[in-house]
């Protein structure tokens, strides 16, 4: 890699490398200060219910209804629809009757699946 | 930004990469297990979009961060059992698969340096950039021209899995039909 010819792809992502370290920075700070900072002291008050909230009862890791999985799975499909939106998104000006035609079949099809899936009650809890 | 700038993004990603992959296999914890993978694919999607690749970086974060982990992370919640630890791997295992670990990721950085792509890939680094933004305009005008059809296919696939998740969200609380 030349010195002096910076690679396009600085350019570029530039800003969201200077993001993420900031970000990164900021909280990595954040947890050191309070860890270097913050009082210890254990007492039997600690880790009461503070002001308006409530004991826990039960056990932090148990098992969660089987349903949630159902929402996770169709999560997943959109957000695998979204992967195609973007690429179609990007280039949408170039012809942009016939793009809309071929992402409304896209569409469709995934709204006959959802169309059917909400019919058949995957969205309710009952 | 000089070469120097760039391999220490390029570090930076790898280590990103490697140590919660190593973290992973140390820890015991399934749940700690699927955070340290975070780190992981963050730090793939990173070296992916130093080489170029945008749409493949961004959809890694998309897709596998934003989804597949999660999925994961539901399957930990909807499966495990308390507590949930894995047993420590026996020193009798570990150590013939490390040997085993090391010698392929030695005869694979052999092979992938000496292959002929590799120098053409620095190449082009070098002079134009692969790194030049946009493998998703490109893939994108594909899509919609000369692979329009695997293109609208791959939603009867996205449609298929709907009906199937569906079908079994009905089946599964199959009390109350």
């Amino acid at each position: 890699m030349r010195g002096d010819n910076p690679p396009p792809v600085f350019e570029t992502y530039f800003g969201l490398l200077v993001l993420l370290t900031l970000s990164a920075g900021l909280a990595a700070a954040l947890l050191a200060v309070s860890a270097v900072l913050g009082p210890r002291r254990h007492e039997s008050a600690t880790l009461d219910p503070y002001e308006c909230g409530v004991p826990s009862a039960g056990d932090l890791r148990r098992r969660t209804s089987v349903r949630y999985y159902v929402t996770a799975v169709l999560f997943i499909l959109f957000d695998l629809e979204v992967a195609f939106l973007w690429a179609w998104a990007v280039v949408f000006h170039e012809s942009p009757l016939e793009n809309l035609a071929a992402m409304g079949v896209f569409i469709g099809v995934l709204g006959v699946g959802y169309a059917y899936a909400w019919a058949k009650g995957a969205f309710e809890w009952d | 930004m000089s070469d120097t700038a760039f391999a220490a993004v390029f570090y930076l990603f790898a280590a990103l990469s490697v140590v919660p992959a190593i973290m992973i296999f140390v820890g015991r914890d399934v749940v700690h297990g699927a955070f340290w993978l975070l780190g992981t694919l963050a730090g793939f999607a990173g070296l992916y979009l130093m080489l170029g690749a945008d749409f493949l970086g961004f959809t890694q974060i998309l897709v596998y961060i934003g989804g597949i982990l999660v999925l994961l992370l539901f399957g930990v919640m909807l499966t495990q059992r308390t507590p949930v630890l894995l047993g420590r791997t026996r020193a009798a295992r570990a150590i013939p698969a490390g040997i085993a670990t090391v010698a392929l990721g030695l005869f694979l950085a052999k092979k992938l340096i000496g292959a002929p792509g590799m120098s053409r890939l620095s190449e082009s680094l070098k002079v134009k950039g692969a790194t030049e933004p946009g493998a998703t305009r490109e893939l994108g005008s594909l899509l919609l021209t000369d692979y329009i059809l695997p293109f609208e296919i791959a939603s009867v696939v996205l449609l298929a899995a709907l009906v199937g998740a569906a079908y079994v969200a009905r089946r599964g609380s199959g009390e109350n039909p």
